[in-house]
């Protein structure tokens, strides 16, 4: 089945969780996108690795799905995006490890659960929607998006906890509790209520209404 | 070994939650508008069982097939299929059987209607939990496997259930537009994460 550009419902079935999904919305992808990266956002360093990570499997996965589009069903689209992220995810934790292992280190687990990032697995869609190009475009700028935001998340939280930046000294007002997770949380949050106070509207209803009792 | 059981079960609800302590599973809380709290309890419930299988049986197959053949690496890819396959086996079994005899109407109709969004929230985040277990691997034998997934689960749940109870009043209480659903929500598990990491000194 295949939906136009436009519809704010998709009735995929096979992509069951965003059959009530607003498809269109950026604001939604990049902030339930974030979920697996705010713990990666120690540095500035570190977050800038973990986003351009994922834009680099964002990348990869839309040009191997728009190849298979022609063979591939809609009902098995989640799971081949899932295989190829996960594959794309394992190769980039062992070419970390040997490569830069201090920064395997840092970013720890955070690294293989860029495969579960709901960016990448959004790339399904475009084995579901008419207009691969154009989708393909729209998630490359999320990927931008959200890349912009860790490491912004990145750089609040090593300046505050080691006043410091990409590494860079800058002073020695850093407090260790910033680097705190749940003082990230708590950063993160308040990141995108200025966001969001600034620029008005960011995220717009993810994951359909509310259920009801 | 009853009473390391025990102290187990408290570490990974209070204060080695992998959610509050670990930042891993937080799609779930990055909701804009609150669900109601049968709703967070069926995804955190459904996410305890798949983490527990997906996890456990990969488990099983890593010891067995992919450590001797050194392809450790592929446990990942074995995770993700064994995960697909139980979520989507679950939410045709479940379905079916909400839709059978009861549910043609009422309460439970309903409840159908929203299983494929609960099925999908609750893989996501069995993906992002099973993931993270699987590269910690803190377990000692397969028995070991299905506890920790199975007490991390839990954790998960347990958060879930409180930070959709506090929001539920949080959008009663209208607090200005900018800060309203995930900023506020961000905030709330990081004090969340504060209170539960003063467990950590008993």
């Amino acid at each position: 089945m295949n939906a136009k550009r436009g519809d704010d419902r998709l009735s995929t079935a096979g992509l069951g969780f965003s059959e009530r999904l607003p498809a269109w919305n950026s604001g939604v992808w990049v902030v339930l996108g974030l979920a697996p990266a705010i713990g990666g956002t120690v540095t500035a360093g570190a977050a800038a690795t973990l986003a351009g990570m994922t834009l680099i499997l964002v990348f990869t996965i839309g040009l191997v799905m728009i190849a298979l589009k022609p063979v591939l069903r809609a009902a098995s689209a989640l799971a081949t995006t899932v295989f190829l992220a996960t594959t794309g995810a394992t190769v980039a934790v062992q070419l970390l490890e040997s490569g830069a292992p201090q920064l395997a280190e840092s970013l720890g687990v955070f690294t293989i659960l860029m495969a579960a990032n709901v960016l990448v697995l959004r790339q399904s869609l475009l084995v579901v929607r008419d207009e691969p190009l154009f989708d393909f475009g729209r998630s490359l700028l999320d990927a931008v998006g959200f890349a912009g935001i860790v490491i912004a998340i990145g750089a609040v939280r090593e300046l505050l906890s080691s006043a410091a930046l990409f590494g860079l000294d800058l002073g020695q007002f850093g407090v260790d509790a910033f680097g705190d997770p749940a003082i990230a949380l708590i950063i993160s949050g308040l990141l995108f209520a200025l966001l969001r106070g600034c620029v008005g509207r960011f995220v717009n209803a993810p994951m359909g209404s509310p259920a009801k009792e | 070994m009853f009473t390391e059981m025990i102290y187990l079960v408290f570490a990974a609800v209070l204060w080695q939650n992998i959610v509050l302590s670990g930042l891993i599973g937080l799609t779930p809380f990055l909701r804009d508008r609150a669900a109601s709290l049968w709703y967070a309890g069926v995804v955190g419930d459904t996410t305890t069982v798949l983490v527990t299988l997906s996890v456990g049986v990969t488990a099983i197959l890593h010891s067995a097939v992919l450590e001797p053949s050194e392809a450790a690496a592929a446990k990942y890819l074995v995770f993700a299929g064994v995960l697909l396959a139980s979520g989507a086996a679950g939410m045709t079994a479940i379905r079916s059987l909400l839709t059978g005899k009861r549910g043609k109407s009422g309460v439970w109709a309903e409840r159908v209607a929203d299983l494929p969004l609960q099925f999908g929230e609750a893989m996501l985040s069995a993906g992002l939990i099973g993931a993270g277990l699987l590269y910690l691997m803190p377990w000692e034998g397969v028995g070991g496997a299905f506890g920790y997934a199975f007490v991390t689960g839990l954790g998960f749940t347990i958060v879930l259930l409180i930070t959709e109870g506090i929001r539920e009043r949080l959008e009663f209480l209208a607090p200005v537009r900018w800060i309203r659903g995930v900023p506020i929500q961000l905030v709330t598990l990081g004090i969340l994460a504060l209170i539960f990491s003063g467990f950590a000194g008993i």
